[in-house]
C-alpha cells in the first residue's frame, strides 16, 4: 500500500537475495575459526540488514545501521581482535554444541508456529479516512522529521537516558582499561 | 509477495544463529559478535512490525506513533553499541589479567 512497489517480482527477488546473503554472513560469523574474517562477515551482515531497513520504508534507520554498526561497531571489534594476540589460533567450539543446536532449531520452529497463527492487524487491511491515509504514505515517506518528532515528545525521558548512558559508559570503558 | 511472515521469520532465523553463536563460541570477542547479531535480529522484527501492522483507532492526528518501532529500533542500536565498548572493555582487562579471552577461564571476580 505505500508505493505499491511491495507488490512486484523484482521485489521479491531482492528480498530473498539480501535474506541468503545475510543468513550466510550470519552464519559465517558464528563459524568461521579466524576472528578476522568472522569479523569481516560480521559486516556483510549489517549491510544486509542495513538492505532488509530500506525495504521496509526504513531509509533513516539504514543510514544508522551502516553508520554505528558497518561503521563503528565494526571497527571497535576489529580493534578489539587486533589488541588481543591469540586469535590466530582461532575459537574452537566448545561442548554445548547439540544443545545450543537444538536450542536453536526448536526457537525457529516455535516463532515460525506464532508468527503465521497470529491475526495481525494489518495496516494494508484497516480501513481509513483518507486523510489518515495519506498521512500514513506522508510518515513513512518523511520518516527522519516524524522520528525526531517522537524522540523530543514521547520519548524525550528515554532519549535523556540514553545520553546518560553513554556518558556512563564512555568512563566506565576508560576507568576499565586505564588500570591502575 | 512478502510479507510481514517473512521478515518475522528471517529476524527468528538470525535470531537462532546468534544464540547458537554466543552459546557454543569460547572466545569472548566472538560472544560479542555473535550478540551483534542478536541485536539486529530484533531490530528487523521491531521494524517490520512497525511498518505492517497499525494500532486500533488510527486517525490522522496520531499517524506519527506508527514510527514508534523505529524509535525503539534507534534506542537498540544505542544499547548496543553502549555493550559492545564496554564489553571490548572488559575482554581487554580479562587478557591483562588472565592472559586469554576463553570465556570459560573466567572463573573468578577478582585476579
Amino acid at each position: 500500500m505505500i508505493g505499491g512497489i511491495e507488490e512486484s517480482g523484482i521485489f521479491t527477488a531482492i528480498w530473498w537475495l539480501i535474506a541468503i546473503l545475510t543468513v550466510v554472513a550470519a552464519l559465517l560469523v558464528v563459524f568461521l575459526q579466524d576472528l578476522v574474517k568472522a569479523a569481516m562477515a560480521l559486516i556483510g551482515t549489517f549491510l544486509g540488514i542495513a538492505g532488509l531497513f530500506v525495504m521496509l520504508n526504513a531509509e533513516f534507520l539504514a543510514v544508522v545501521q551502516v553508520l554505528v554498526y558497518a561503521g563503528a561497531v565494526s571497527i571497535l571489534l576489529i580493534f578489539g581482535i587486533m589488541m588481543i594476540r591469540d586469535t590466530q589460533r582461532g575459537s574452537q567450539a566448545n561442548s554445548l554444541r547439540i544443545p545450543a543446536f537444538a536450542l536453536g532449531a526448536v526457537l525457529v520452529g516455535i516463532i515460525t508456529f506464532v508468527v503465521l497463527d497470529t491475526q495481525w492487524n494489518l495496516l494494508g487491511d484497516a480501513v481509513l479516512t483518507p486523510a489518515a491515509q495519506a498521512g500514513v504514505e506522508e510518515a513513512f515517506s518523511d520518516s527522519p522529521r516524524v522520528i525526531g518528532g517522537l524522540l523530543l515528545q514521547e520519548f524525550v525521558l528515554p532519549l535523556e537516558a540514553a545520553a546518560l548512558l553513554l556518558t556512563a559508559t564512555l568512563v566506565g570503558a576508560i576507568a576499565l582499561v586505564k588500570g591502575e | 509477495m512478502i510479507g510481514l511472515e517473512h521478515f518475522l521469520i528471517l529476524s527468528a532465523v538470525l535470531f537462532a544463529i546468534g544464540l547458537y553463536g554466543s552459546l557454543t563460541r569460547r572466545n569472548a570477542i566472538a560472544v560479542l559478535m555473535s550478540i551483534e547479531i542478536l541485536f539486529n535480529a530484533v531490530n528487523v522484527a521491531v521494524v517490520g512490525v512497525a511498518r505492517y501492522t497499525t494500532p486500533f483507532g488510527l486517525t490522522a492526528d496520531n499517524v506519527d506513533l506508527l514510527l514508534t518501532g523505529q524509535v525503539f529500533a534507534l534506542f537498540i542500536v544505542t544499547v548496543a553499541a553502549a555493550e559492545v565498548a564496554l564489553g571490548l572493555a572488559i575482554v581487554i582487562t580479562m587478557y591483562r589479567n588472565l592472559g586469554s579471552v576463553e570465556v570459560g577461564e573466567a572463573n573468578t571476580m577478582s585476579h
